[in-house]
């Protein structure tokens, strides 16, 4: 029994001729003396030999073009973190200064969606996105253009998130939203991995704030949210609609550790002015 | 492509540190040499072309946006199929555990009525192995593509798990196993 347990590990080196003239030798000796290695070993060795008759996949030349294209962004873009981060301490220093000269509220947010939409059309233009959808954004432009309700919500559902983005914002542009849409949207909102996502899907759905369900979904988003830039947009809506309900859930991100500290002032700004 | 002829005589790991150095254009030596081995991994796991081009291009990407992560003395391959498995790994996160079915299936050519008895079996064979293999574990699937599809020695498959020979060993002889249980679930163990 316990040279079983030592033979079965070595029967994979044996297929690829990984073992020693002696190693080889013990186990063929072996094979003919215990039939439950045998065994498992007649089935181990099909299953092995079968895998080895699966079909090599092709490989599409048009690859070193898309490599050559991702190298060429690389070199003129730069690495995508620095200029992340750059986006990133830029729209807190801007928040700071809004925050000290007491701009209107909804302006800064209009502002900032506007800043986004600019840095990221240019941004998508050229690096691919973290999920290296590289050579998808122009097919994906295409797609959204001509998308209905129903391609809206599939494409809202996109692993890409340039896509995911486009989605949310069509759905502006639609007459009316159904309660799918909507309820997409929602889904949107507390779920996307992607901030620029999280954030259009907001600025969607402060349009429909005056239905009561998109509104207490908005207010309840509020802890869903872990990123400043969103957080921040969603304090100043809720400034914006009076809504003192917020407070409640105001109070609870105040509780947590992580809050950073723009947005702090932010909501202690806010309940003052709500209460 | 405008890099220097002698730079195909390089090592992998000299031109690794050459690329971290700041000539980016010299990853075109590293991506010729593996594009292929890597696409082939990727293709294995999301069985799907686009997604698999795009996922390539997402490895060769991150080997630049990490590159200062690289150390001297990192086996340049054994990096690189690092990347590979995290971006595999996070796409699956990211997209859940969703199939593609294979192009060349026997479904999508059920209409060519050229084919031959022959051929239609053997096509059976691939779709069962490739449906059997897309209800393993990412782990168990893993492995197996690894040690099965890549040409890689047991010590360099632990050291891209970060494991041991005989743990891999052990893991393939169970993901094996599993692999039988689901093509012919009624043999015991
Ligand atoms: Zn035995």
């Amino acid at each position: 029994m316990k040279k079983c347990d030592k033979i079965k590990p070595l029967f994979f080196s044996y297929f690829n001729h990984e073992l020693s003239r002696d190693e080889e030798l013990s186990l063929e000796t072996h094979l003919q003396t215990c039939p439950d290695c045998k065994s498992e070993f007649d089935t181990i060795q099909a299953v092995w030999e079968s895998l080895g008759n699966l079909p090599e996949p092709p490989v599409d030349p048009i690859v070193i073009t898309q490599f050559t294209n991702m190298l060429n962004s690389y070199q003129e873009a730069g690495p995508r973190k620095t200029y992340l981060q750059q986006l990133i301490a830029n729209f807190s220093n801007f928040f700071n200064q809004l925050g000290q000269r007491h701009y209107y509220p909804r302006f800064a947010y209009s502002l900032l969606l506007i800043l986004i939409s600019f840095s990221l059309g240019y941004y998508f233009s050229r690096v691919s996105d973290a999920g290296g959808n590289y050579a998808h954004h122009d097919k994906s432009s295409v797609i959204a253009d001509k998308a209905d309700k129903k391609d809206l919500f599939t494409l809202l559902n996109s692993p890409y998130a340039p896509v995911r983005l486009r989605a949310v914002a069509y759905s502006n542009d639609l007459p009316s939203l159904d309660s799918t849409i909507v309820y997409a949207l929602i889904t949107t909102l507390n779920n996307d991995t992607n901030d620029n996502v999280r954030l259009a899907a907001l600025e969607s759905l402060s349009r429909l704030s005056h239905n009561p369900y998109v509104r207490q979904e908005l207010i309840k988003s509020l802890t869903n949210q872990e990123s400043p830039i969103v957080q921040v947009a969603l304090i100043d809506l809720m400034l914006e609609l009076q809504e003192k309900r917020s407070i409640k859930y105001f109070k609870k991100m105040l509780k947590r550790n992580s809050l950073n500290s723009i947005v702090k002032s932010r909501i202690t700004e806010t309940i003052q002015k709500l209460g | 492509m405008n890099y220097n002829r002698d730079a195909n005589d390089l090592t992998d790991n000299s031109l690794m540190e050459k690329v971290k150095g700041g000539n980016a254009q010299l990853l075109t030596v590293l991506f010729m040499r593996y594009h292929k081995d890597i696409y082939r991994f990727i293709f294995r796991f999301v069985r799907h072309k686009e997604e698999s081009q795009d996922l390539l291009q997402t490895v060769f990407y991150r080997v630049l946006k990490y590159k200062h992560t690289y150390k001297e003395n990192y086996e340049f391959r054994t990096w690189l199929y690092q990347i590979t498995r995290n971006v595999v790994s996070d796409n699956f996160k990211k997209n859940g555990l969703v199939y593609y079915s294979d192009e060349n299936s026997l479904a999508d050519k059920a209409d060519d009525s050229l084919l031959i008895d022959q051929e239609i079996e053997k096509q059976q064979q691939i779709d069962s192995l490739n449906l059997a293999l897309d209800k393993l574990s990412f782990n168990d699937r893993e492995v197996i593509i690894l040690s099965r599809f890549q040409n890689l020695g047991y010590v360099e498959i632990a050291k891209i798990l970060n494991s041991t020979e005989g743990a891999v060993r052990v893991k393939l002889h169970r993901a094996i196993n599993e692999l039988k249980l689901i093509l012919h679930p009624k043999s015991t163990k």
